[in-house]
């Protein structure tokens, strides 16, 4: 996969919320929801995919890939946890926030992996509208 | 002098790729880890990195920053000038290091009431 690239996936999750008019906020951690993940199956795994769900009240992400797995899930969930290659960190990934920050952003996180198999991560964001 | 023309005077920014017009500056954002740059720079901030690779526009773009400022002399690559024309995001480049460029834009954005 062309890592360069990596975003173009969160691209066009933002412009779908955005043309159907979710909460600024709500927009705002899902993109940072699907950049994470899509970074994550681009920088940790061999290839995957990353599918939106778009309700009036929330807004599931679903990354699944085929890859390496992860081991401890609870570990990979610290802030600084990263296994990502000098080559990477690097370029300013790999410091091991991903994970933390998709957390923060989402209202459910669901994350299932098997070593030398996969992960599938499932995060849902709640469309809070002003003031509520 | 408009803002735009301030920050382009005191930090010494070239215009690398971008729109004829600019967006408001909010504020500003100094980081080269993308992920505290996607979860902590806000909306319309402009912001100053090391990093010349074709994902911080991406960065930029996805997080509505008003613009990227690569610091230390550091050209971007073709594919970061592409992209920054494409999406749209003023990018820069200064012969100043993060802390000074840091240092300068401080000064502007406060002088301004913006921070
Ligand atoms: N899809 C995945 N497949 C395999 N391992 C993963 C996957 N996602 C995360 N990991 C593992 O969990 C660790 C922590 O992930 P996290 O996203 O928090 O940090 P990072 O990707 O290393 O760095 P950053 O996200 O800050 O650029 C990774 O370094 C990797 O070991
Ligand atoms: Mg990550």
């Amino acid at each position: 996969m062309d890592f360069t690239r990596g975003g173009e996936a969160t691209a066009k999750i933002k412009k779908a919320l955005q043309l159907v008019g979710m909460e600024v906020d709500t927009i705002r951690r899902a993109v940072i929801v699907a950049y994470e993940a899509e970074l994550n199956i681009v920088i940790h795994a061999k290839h995957g995919s990353l599918v939106t769900h778009i309700h009036p009240n929330r807004v599931e992400i679903e990354a699944v890939d085929e890859g390496p797995g992860i081991p401890d899930i609870s570990l990979a969930l610290q802030e600084g946890y990263s296994t990502a290659p000098p080559h990477i960190r690097e370029m300013g990934f790999g410091a091991g926030m991903g994970l933390p920050n998709i957390q923060r952003c989402s209202d459910e996180l669901h994350i299932d992996s098997e070593v030398d198999s996969g992960t599938t991560l499932k995060a849902i964001i709640i469309n809070k509208s002003r003031g509520e | 002098m408009n803002l735009w023309d301030q920050i382009i005077q005191q930090l010494e920014l070239t215009l690398q790729a971008g729109p004829l017009t600019f967006g408001q500056v909010r504020g500003a954002f100094c980081g080269d880890l993308l992920s505290d740059v996607l979860a902590n720079a806000a909306p319309g901030d402009l912001w100053i990195t090391i990093h010349h690779h074709r994902n911080i526009v991406a960065v930029a773009s996805l997080v509505n920053l008003s613009g990227i400022i690569i610091s230390n002399n550091r050209l971007p690559d073709p594919e970061t000038v592409e992209a920054a024309i494409k999406e749209g995001i003023p990018l820069f480049t200064t012969p100043l290091n993060n802390f000074m460029a840091s240092g300068e834009l401080f000064k502007i954005l406060s002088d301004n009431s913006i921070i």
